[in-house]
């Protein structure tokens, strides 16, 4: 397993495709002052979850489109069920979770929109900023901050987000906590990064699916599944 | 190692350095003292080093993932952490508390003032120094899990055999 921190994007693209090739699972993470992100890329994952036999009876069945579950067995603990589910998760690489959108569950209702964090809008941009500029943060001259709102603006539409979402008081605050670290937020991404690495290797538990935003401000940490779309196969043709 | 520790310019070739899980659990515990003991108890649970086995269920065979294989599998994984500061600290520190069997870093910046605030594996006496030169002097990995050793530097292939390397 690799666990990459604090790399430039480009960096982090091709970790993960070297990752892809020697088929290993990878968590890129990184903290930028009281804003951070975990990203997983674990290619095809399948993992062992127990839980008390529900009353609707468990199918194997795909879940969503990445996760499905596989085999079910019960065992008797303490005079109750236990069931045991095995599941399976499918992941996408970053080169293209970056430029995916948000889960449909997301774009059709206008709460939830509301309440993704333009945290994500602006991790993009940075990203986009960093390989048009090979700059590694946006210094504090005016055409740098003019091209990097503009980024943010136009990164903010792609996701589909309401535009009220995107403050400048926001993009401020980011932009000062860039490239600093704060003791609170690394301790807190770094136990959520090991914790879901030794879930991973134990092949216990959810993970990570596919992108963990922490905005320290707020004390949120909203995971987002950043998957491309693809068309559904059409069995019927032959 | 003198041509390491030049600030004037980046050392490029990057520096890998291997933690792992090399002493076995009875020999490190066996000569602590009992209050030593008492600090590590959480671990020595964790990784069952006492002499008498827990019983363990008869695994499920019935689903290809076995459950009680976990803590096996967490001791013969390989971690490999690339970029050594505040949140790879936090993530070491977390991975070598739960007993992984290695973990690898990859890291070729010189330590800095502005480190110290930010890293706890590091201390004042290694600025200007190779990140991985100073985490070979460093003890504070072996004193948040006993059993671990430093295997090596794989850059210059000291200390470390390659016939070592877990292959997972």
């Amino acid at each position: 397993m690799i666990i990459a921190t604090d790399l430039q994007f480009e960096t982090l693209k091709t970790v993960n495709a070297a990752c892809r090739l020697a088929n290993r699972p990878l968590y890129g993470a990184s903290t930028h002052g009281v804003y951070g992100f975990i990203f997983a890329d674990l290619i095809d994952h399948e993992y062992v979850i127990e839980r008390e036999k529900p009353n609707i009876p468990t199918q194997i069945k795909v879940e969503s489109a990445t996760r499905s579950i596989i085999a079910i067995n019960t065992k008797k603990e303490n005079g109750k069920q236990i069931e045991i589910v095995t599941k399976r998760e499918l992941y996408s690489p970053i080169i293209l979770a970056n430029t995916s959108p948000l889960p449909s569950e997301y774009l059709t209702s206008r709460r939830r929109k509301l309440q993704v964090p333009p945290l994500l809008t602006c991790l993009r941009a940075l990203w986009e900023f960093q390989s048009l500029t090979s700059q590694l943060l946006p210094s504090t001259s005016h055409a740098d901050l003019q091209l990097f709102t503009t980024l943010a603006t136009e990164k903010h539409k792609e996701l589909q987000l309401p535009a009220e979402t995107l403050r400048s008081d926001f993009l401020r605050s980011f932009l000062q906590n860039l490239g600093s670290e704060i003791a609170p937020v690394t301790a807190f991404l770094g136990g959520q990064v090991a914790q879901d690495a030794i879930n991973v290797l134990g092949q216990r538990e959810q993970p990570i699916q596919n992108f963990l935003l922490f905005d320290g401000e707020e004390s949120k940490g909203p995971v987002y599944a950043l998957h491309p779309i693809f068309p559904p196969i059409d069995t019927s043709l032959s | 190692m003198k041509h390491l520790c030049r600030n004037s310019h980046r050392w490029l070739k990057p520096s890998v350095l291997v933690w792992s899980t090399t002493r076995r659990p009875q020999e490190c515990f066996a000569d602590k003292e009992p209050d030593e003991i008492a600090l590590y108890d959480r671990q020595i649970r964790l990784w069952g080093v006492k002499a008498q086995e827990r019983q363990v269920a008869a695994p499920d065979r019935s689903s290809s993932i076995h459950l009680a294989d976990s803590p096996q599998r967490l001791r013969t994984a390989s971690v490999l952490v690339i970029t050594m500061r505040a949140l790879a600290n936090e993530v070491v520190k977390n991975l070598v508390l739960a007993g992984i069997g290695s973990v690898t870093i990859l890291d070729d910046h010189l330590v800095t003032e502005d480190d110290l605030g930010s890293q706890f594996l590091i201390s004042d006496q290694h600025i200007g120094t190779n990140v991985r030169k100073l985490l070979t002097v460093a003890p504070k990995p072996i004193s948040l899990n006993l059993m671990i050793a430093r295997l090596g530097d794989l850059t210059t292939g000291q200390g470390f055999k390659p016939r070592n390397f877990p292959s997972s």
